[in-house]
């Protein structure tokens, strides 16, 4: 297993547009973590101004609502790991090297298991990031803090990486049925923004439910902050088993989609 | 008899309709130097591509070692497929890396092999920086890494210019002269005549000849001969006993002799009748000449 992280990760480790993408996504994900609150609040002491009753300041750093806040907003930067993936997995096929790998004695099946590294690896920066923000920001803004105050949410970090991992997973399979990266990306841009918007805009509940990527999105849902239970609007503040395990029978498809390209084709 | 390194039987690769391999047996034995001869298109690269794995035939099968491939069968099995196939944006050495681990070969192997192919000047430099020899020559250090038993070399001096070509074919039978097995595909007869032992011709997914290199010129000598008195010469070979046919080209008679007799037996045939010739070209183009005929021939 350990040649495996060292076959896959000397192949994107010493690539320079691996770093800057990967900078770019820590980078924007810090600072958006960071200063999503003092923007909201901005906004809202704009909007005081004008309203008949005070809006309270938002704070979506304290323990342990910081778990939830964190892992919503950080979903919405997942698809730059997923053009990282589509990137380096066409990058097999566009020089061949799938071929030589095999050639060389890399069994399809272990081939299969280093891109899944890949995806764990940056998923698990993913949630690094999210930790690391979490700790420094959570306990500089929480007054009260004991231990199970910090632990009683983060399942949202599990529920996240999961998220994320599903996320990629369905970027590798697509980049494995189009194998060119340009193709892959317009595609995948078009399904996700596109496709499955009509798609759950035209279905029944019943069945738009059952869209992949809206369920995996749909496994954080919107954190109720006090501007909403102002509104009285009230968003799921756990996570649905029905998400969770429907996102993970969509992985195991997905896995298997790219592993069954991996075993039967001709390359 | 040595042990089998290759074994193929009855292999068909079918593509839709178009008969890619139409059964193929072939087996190779520990120490030839096989050539795998054939115009484009023949089969030569999809049977190759079928015993490296990467690609799924239609029917038959074959085994390495005697054994059922596997991935680590390959590990023995040094190989290189059409062009060179690396990452290039990674330097030689990580590229080589990367092959070691595959094979689970230790790093200190790759100075070596990159000495043999004379890079080790360039191990720092980017691959998507090298030219077309110095990548085919990157390829070959790639398949002797962990001292395989078998390399097989897919036209690898294709598209280089004339010192390249002879800087792979030094390197070829450098590397067979130590006793590892090859299996060379190519499209240049001379290429097969330099360096091979053994030859298998294919042709449409057929195997139409096989057999020694050696034996396919001395079955097929082939000699050109001009005098003087072309009318006498030809009079001298028509009654010669060695001679099989003869052809009137431009400047020269083209004679195709019997079995069992050689360039030197006509010379002294010649010379022995009182005549002297100003032209006697033998062996150059006749595996060509037998090559064209094979794959002209209808099987």
């Amino acid at each position: 297993m350990k040649h495996l992280l060292r076959i896959e990760f000397r192949k994107v480790f010493k690539n320079n547009i691996f770093w800057l993408t990967l900078g770019l996504y820590v980078f924007g994900m810090i600072i958006i973590l960071i200063g999503t609150e003092s923007f909201i609040n901005k906004v809202v002491s704009n909007a005081n101004r004008n309203s008949p009753i005070p809006i309270p300041d938002f704070s979506l750093y304290a323990f342990p609502y910081i778990w939830h806040n964190l892992t919503y907003l950080a979903g919405f930067f997942k698809i730059i790991l997923a053009f990282i993936v589509i990137l380096f997995i066409s990058n097999e096929f566009n020089y061949n090297t799938i071929r030589q790998n095999i050639i060389t004695g890399l069994s399809r099946e272990n081939f299969f298991i280093t891109k899944v590294f890949f995806l764990i690896f940056l998923t698990f920066v993913s949630c690094m990031i999210i930790i690391a923000v979490a700790i420094i920001l959570g306990f500089t803004h929480t007054d009260d803090i004991s231990i199970s105050m910090i632990i009683i949410k983060s399942h949202f970090l599990a529920a996240y990486f999961l998220e994320v991992f599903a996320f990629l997973s369905f970027s590798m399979a697509l980049s494995f049925i189009f194998k060119r990266a340009g193709v892959t990306i317009i595609v995948f841009s078009i399904y996700l923004f596109i496709v499955e918007n009509i798609l759950s805009f035209k279905l029944n509940e019943d069945y738009s439910k059952y869209l992949p990527l809206k369920t995996f999105g749909r496994l954080i849902d919107i954190p109720n902050t006090s501007l909403m239970k102002l509104f009285g609007v009230n968003f799921r503040e756990y996570i649905d088993p029905f998400d969770t395990v429907l996102t993970l029978i969509y992985t195991i498809i997905l896995l298997t989609i790219s592993y069954l390209i991996i075993k039967k084709s001709n390359w | 008899m040595n042990k089998k390194i290759l074994t193929i039987s009855n292999l068909h690769k079918h593509y839709g309709r178009i008969k890619a391999i139409d059964g193929i047996d072939l087996v190779v034995h520990s120490g030839e130097v096989l050539g795998i001869l054939g115009p484009n298109g023949s089969g030569k690269t999809t049977t190759l591509g079928v015993v490296l794995s990467v690609i799924k035939p239609t029917a038959g099968s074959f085994k390495w070692f005697e054994a059922s491939p596997s991935p680590s069968s390959l590990c023995k099995v040094g190989a290189i497929l059409e062009r060179p196939l690396f990452y290039p944006y990674l330097d030689a050495v990580d590229n080589l890396k990367i092959i070691a681990d595959i094979r689970k070969v230790s790093y200190e192997a790759i100075d070596e092999v990159l000495v043999r192919v004379e890079l080790l000047d360039r191990k720092h430099s980017k691959f998507r920086t090298f030219s077309l020899g110095m990548k085919q020559r990157l390829a070959i250090a790639s398949a002797l890494l962990g001292n395989p038993e078998v390399l097989i070399l897919d036209e690898p001096t294709n598209g280089l210019d004339p010192q390249g070509i002879a800087e792979i074919r030094t390197l070829i039978q450098k590397i067979s002269q130590q006793g590892t097995t090859i299996i060379l595909a190519s499209h240049l007869l001379d290429e097969v005549q330099k360096i091979c032992s053994h030859v298998v011709v294919l042709n449409k997914g057929i195997k139409i000849y096989e057999g020694r290199v050696k034996d396919l010129i001395i079955d097929n000598l082939t000699v050109e001969v001009q005098s003087n008195d072309m009318p006498f010469l030809e009079a001298l070979l028509t009654n010669w006993e060695g001679s099989s046919s003869i052809e009137k080209k431009e400047t020269f008679y083209l004679v195709k002799l019997h079995k069992g007799y050689n360039t030197e037996q006509l010379n002294h045939y010649i010379f022995s009748s009182g005549h002297t010739l100003n032209h006697l070209a033998s062996g150059k183009n006749n595996l060509e000449q037998h090559f064209l005929e094979l794959l002209t021939q209808p099987k």
